[in-house]
């Protein structure tokens, strides 16, 4: 079994009662049979395309928001797995946003998202399910693909000259509500 | 989260402003600042309601736009709406312009103007940048824009977007500008030279300036009637 050691939890300030787990893999082979146990309930967490995160803190944005939404009675998804997706996204349609941030095959690297993981079984569930290394979380940048991220936030060099990328990517999940 | 976010203390408070306190905190390992609309308790609450819920809107879709634009301004971390608070970056080693001029004193010597008019320039772009987006910032005062240092450098940040509107007309640019104008020099007795560079920088980074300019002094005759007529 992979180890647990790389798995960083963070309480919510802002929900007391949650906690955000995040956790990095690399190695992925077998997509079909993930999707599946992610269809299936087989797996409780959020699998993010590495690719597409720039930073922990982008995920804590997104994931902090869902459990917004769900303390709140708000989800706009089914689960708080897939609220941690939607709201990383910019975009306000849910299938395009899992298609987007969710992992498909192209993606070898997999940022794992758990909420309210207390005991730390989830992450360790997708440790065991996922049949890849798991990698400490700072090498998260070696994953990262700053024009997708570019493309997918609609984030200009213009903006770029006054903003670090995370800054541009953070307040666009942070205010995508009122973005219209 | 249906009450005040319990982190929120007074002791963290930095400001209490007449629709808005703002608080200093952190948000994950970022320093951020929370501003908190809170109602006044002598309107009509459910007006109350939608007003401080479009307040807030129009802040972050200002925000937003600005950004795009490519104008500095606070990144958003994060909207509680249930508790009407924007947590934004905090815009490390800044002061207010209000600040900035407060350091000087008059009469001013001629490095003092030298420096007052370098970063009066910048103000004035800024502007340009901000007025060519047709974003109409609606609340201009020396508080509400920050320098952040290093001080030779002077990066210009534009705050407090509350009453913000997207606009191509010359007359609300000409009345943001007058606003600016009427709070900088009575905060700033004895500035006018200073804000002269303001609109001269203005005028030299914005193409459509001839009009707003037009528009600002027919503001400033209006605003010179109303005084002898009351
Ligand atoms: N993002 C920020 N970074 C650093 N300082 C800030 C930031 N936002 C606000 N401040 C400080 O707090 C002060 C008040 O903030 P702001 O202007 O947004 O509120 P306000 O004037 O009370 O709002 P309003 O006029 O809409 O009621 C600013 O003048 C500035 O000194
Ligand atoms: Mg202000």
């Amino acid at each position: 079994m992979a180890s647990c050691d790389h798995v960083r939890t963070f309480p919510v300030d802002l929900f007391p009662n949650s906690t955000i787990s995040i956790a990095l893999f690399d190695g992925i082979k077998n997509h079909d049979e993930l999707k599946k146990k992610i269809i299936s309930g087989k797996i409780d967490a959020a699998l993010l395309s590495a690719k597409k995160i720039c930073d922990i803190f982008q995920v804590l944005v997104a994931a902090t928001k869902a459990v917004g939404a769900k303390s709140n009675g708000k989800l706009k998804t089914r689960s708080i797995n897939s609220e941690v997706l939607f709201s990383l996204s910019p975009s306000n349609n849910i299938t395009e946003s899992l298609r987007t941030f969710g992992v498909s095959p192209s993606d070898s690297a997999v940022v794992a998202v758990t909420i309210d993981d207390f005991d730390g079984l989830k992450i360790q569930n997708v440790a065991q399910q996922i049949n890849a290394e798991m990698k400490p979380l700072d090498q998260l940048n070696r994953y990262t693909d700053e024009d997708i991220i570019k493309k997918v936030y609609k984030i200009s060099d213009a903006e770029l000259k006054h903003s670090k990328l995370l800054d541009s990517v953070a307040t666009r999940i942070a205010v995508k509500e009122f973005a219209t | 989260m249906a009450t005040k976010p319990s982190e929120l203390s007074d002791a963290d408070m930095i400001q209490q402003g007449a629709e808005a306190k703002i608080y200093q905190g952190q948000f994950y390992d970022k320093q951020c600042i929370i501003k908190e609309r809170f109602k006044k308790t002598y309107r009509h609450p459910v007006l109350e309601e939608r007003l401080t819920h479009r307040r807030i809107a129009q802040e972050v879709k200002a925000l937003l736009r600005c950004r795009k634009a490519g104008i500095a301004v606070p990144a958003v971390y994060f909207m509680d709406t249930c508790n009407n608070c924007i947590y934004m970056e905090k815009v490390e080693h800044s002061l207010t312009v209000r600040e900035f001029i407060q350091q000087f004193q008059p009469p001013y010597t001629e490095e003092d103007n030298q420096i007052l008019r370098s970063v009066a320039g910048k103000v004035g772009s800024i502007l340009a940048k901000l007025h060519s987006n047709d974003i109409v910032h609606g609340d201009l005062t020396t508080s509400n824009i920050l320098l952040k240092s290093p001080y030779d450098i002077w990066e210009v940040y534009l705050i407090d977007f509350g009453l913000s509107q997207v606009s191509h007309l010359a007359e609300d640019k000409g009345v943001d500008l007058y606003v600016l104008e009427k709070a900088f020099l009575s905060t700033h007795p004895r500035t006018e030279h200073i804000f002269e560079q303001v609109l001269a920088a203005y005028s030299k980074n914005y193409p459509n300036s001839v009009e707003v300019l037009k528009k600002l002094e027919e503001v400033r005759q209006r605003g010179r009637k109303r005084v002898m007529v009351g």
